[in-house]
């Protein structure tokens, strides 16, 4: 089970890759948004791959946080992006 | 044993469908195409995560739950929030090319 999680917790490492790439040369603001957006998803899914892996519950935390400032972050852009300020 | 072989294949579903939705972020044309891709993929990706880890250790399993559940709520709400941001973008800019007249392919 180990080296089941060890390869799932490389290949969402490696997933990043392509979505920092959609997030440098994306042609619009919310191509850069989304692929931001789907990184922070990676990294939670990332957290609980390894809370699991090392037995620390309070990861699964960590992952909670990761969400919680990624919506308020993409929120906060979208709607400068969209308004020209953000309140 | 059937718990731990349950588990395996609920994280390998879950990867599944991770590298379908960065495969979509990458290769379809148009951003809002992109944005149906990972808004929707990526949440079931996360899901089979998660329901692998909760199989794997049971006493994680509500804070499983209370992270699937918040993903759940919110990742179709900022997708909205981007299709919704870029298209006021594009009438502000008075760049209305084609692709912005499909006002459901961006969920």
């Amino acid at each position: 089970m180990t080296t089941l999680l060890s390869v799932v917790l490389v290949t969402m490492v490696l997933l990043m890759l392509p979505c920092g790439w959609r997030a440098w040369r994306g042609p619009t603001t919310a191509d850069r948004l989304l692929a931001i957006d789907l990184i922070a998803t990676l990294l939670a899914a990332l957290m609980v791959v390894l809370a699991l892996l090392f037995e620390q519950g309070i990861l699964v935390e960590v992952a909670l946080a990761i969400g919680a400032l990624s919506f308020i972050g993409t929120v906060a852009i979208s709607r400068y992006i969209a308004e020209g300020s953000v309140f | 044993m059937i718990l731990e072989v349950l588990s395996g294949l609920m994280f390998l579903f879950g990867l599944f469908f991770l590298v379908v939705g960065v495969v979509g972020i990458i290769r379809l044309p148009d951003a809002y195409s992109r944005l149906h891709a990972s808004g929707k993929v990526a949440t079931v990706g996360l899901f089979g995560i998660l329901i692998g880890g909760g199989l794997l250790e049971p006493e994680l399993m509500p804070q499983l739950l209370l992270l699937g559940l918040f993903f759940l709520l919110t990742a179709p709400a900022a997708s909205h929030i981007i299709a919704v941001g870029d298209q006021a973008q594009r009438e502000r800019e008075g760049m209305r090319s084609s692709s912005s007249e499909q006002p459901s392919a961006g969920d």
